[in-house]
């Protein structure tokens, strides 16, 4: 079996972009605050060593633009936010995680897999 | 999960890990303004974070060299692209110390080695002089393959460069050594001659390892390097 970071590793690996521009839609904000964002919902561990890369291959698909803004605690920084083709994909790859998402509930569902274990044995005896 | 500490983290920390960065992308030849760029936007995520108490090292990572080439990859550049100087000179030169070598070994050490061993009763076989041309032909492109392959250890598609230059290094190689032969036929020997014939030889020989490297280098180029980040968390 794999090792639990692994496995949440690649549960992340197709979420993760989704995941960044969903919290640019809502509130543009540069890459630092992106990872604490992350962390506060409940992603702990993706440090900004992923994020930064992951947020220059954004930039790279033109589906995030950056602006200067004051900051108040120091120089202007570089805010990121979500472009027209980013909300576009945004919608497209939120409803494949929905439709993939709820495919797998379902199997697992009906497989038994989302009740306890101790549940599941009892409802084959 | 940074480590937190309750202190903000002090300025010259951070002006240290900027530095370290810029230091790591000049290595990795990324040009000066897309490294000012890259750490710029780094900085100032990084003061963001140490007015949290987050040390750079957390935020970075424990290795630098690592996170500025995903960061350099993710803007598009090829960290160790553009290292032609290193390939074609360095690989020519030791191409260069390689004929010497190889004619060395087969000429002064083999055949009299053999010669000693074997009689030949004044029937001397018409074809040793090509075999001998030969051999010393393959030995210096196999000393001059394992010069590039060693020049090229841990940088991008080295394998698949030395790979091309495999191919397209002897086709060079004997082109060259054709038109250097044309034109000493041709004319009287002179110092001039053998320059020309030496650059007629070690043109095309450098040609090879350019184009060798560039076509080995641009196919990687249209991955995506961003992907291979979350594998690597």
């Amino acid at each position: 079996m794999a090792p639990e970071p692994e496995r949440r590793t690649q549960l992340l690996r197709g979420a993760l972009d989704t995941c960044l521009l969903a919290l640019l839609a809502r509130n543009p904000t540069h890459a630092y605050d992106l990872v604490v964002l992350l962390e506060a919902h409940g992603l702990p561990g993706v440090g900004y060593g992923t994020v930064y890369p992951l947020m220059g291959r954004l930039r790279r698909q033109n589906l995030v633009t950056e602006h200067i803004e004051p900051s108040p605690s120091g120089p202007p920084r570089k805010v990121f936010e979500v472009s027209p083709a980013g909300l576009e994909a945004l919608h497209e790859w939120t409803s494949q995680w929905v439709d993939t998402t709820s495919a797998i509930n379902e199997l697992l569902a009906s497989a038994g897999a989302l009740n306890s274990p101790k549940e599941t044995a009892h409802v084959r005896d | 999960m940074f480590g937190t500490e309750n202190a903000p983290i002090a300025t010259p920390q951070v002006d240290a890990a900027a530095a370290r960065l810029g230091r790591e992308l000049r290595r990795l030849h990324i040009a000066r303004a897309d490294r000012h760029a890259i750490v710029a936007e780094v900085r100032s995520d990084l003061e963001a974070a140490a007015a949290d108490g987050v040390r750079p090292a957390a935020l970075i990572g424990p290795d630098t060299k690592a996170f500025a080439r995903e960061a350099a990859e993710a803007r598009g550049h090829r960290p160790g692209g553009h290292d032609y100087p290193r390939v074609v000179i360095g690989t020519s030169v030791a191409g260069a110390a390689a004929v010497v070598a190889a004619y060395l070994l087969i000429v002064e050490v083999l055949t009299p080695l053999f010669a000693s061993w074997i009689d030949l009763d004044d029937h001397y076989p018409v074809a040793g002089p090509v075999v001998a041309f030969g051999a010393i032909a393959v030995t210096a492109v196999l000393l001059t393959l394992a010069a590039l392959r060693w020049l090229l250890a841990g940088r991008p598609a080295a394998r698949e460069t030395v790979k091309r230059a495999s191919l397209l290094l002897p086709l060079a190689a004997a082109a060259g050594i054709a038109a250097a032969v044309a034109v000493g036929r041709s004319n009287d020997y002179t110092v001039g001659l053998v320059v020309v014939e030496a650059l007629l030889i070690a043109l095309p020989v450098a040609l090879a390892l350019a184009l060798a490297r560039r076509s080995a280098v641009r196919p990687a180029q249209d991955d995506d390097p961003a992907d291979r980040v979350l594998a690597e968390t």
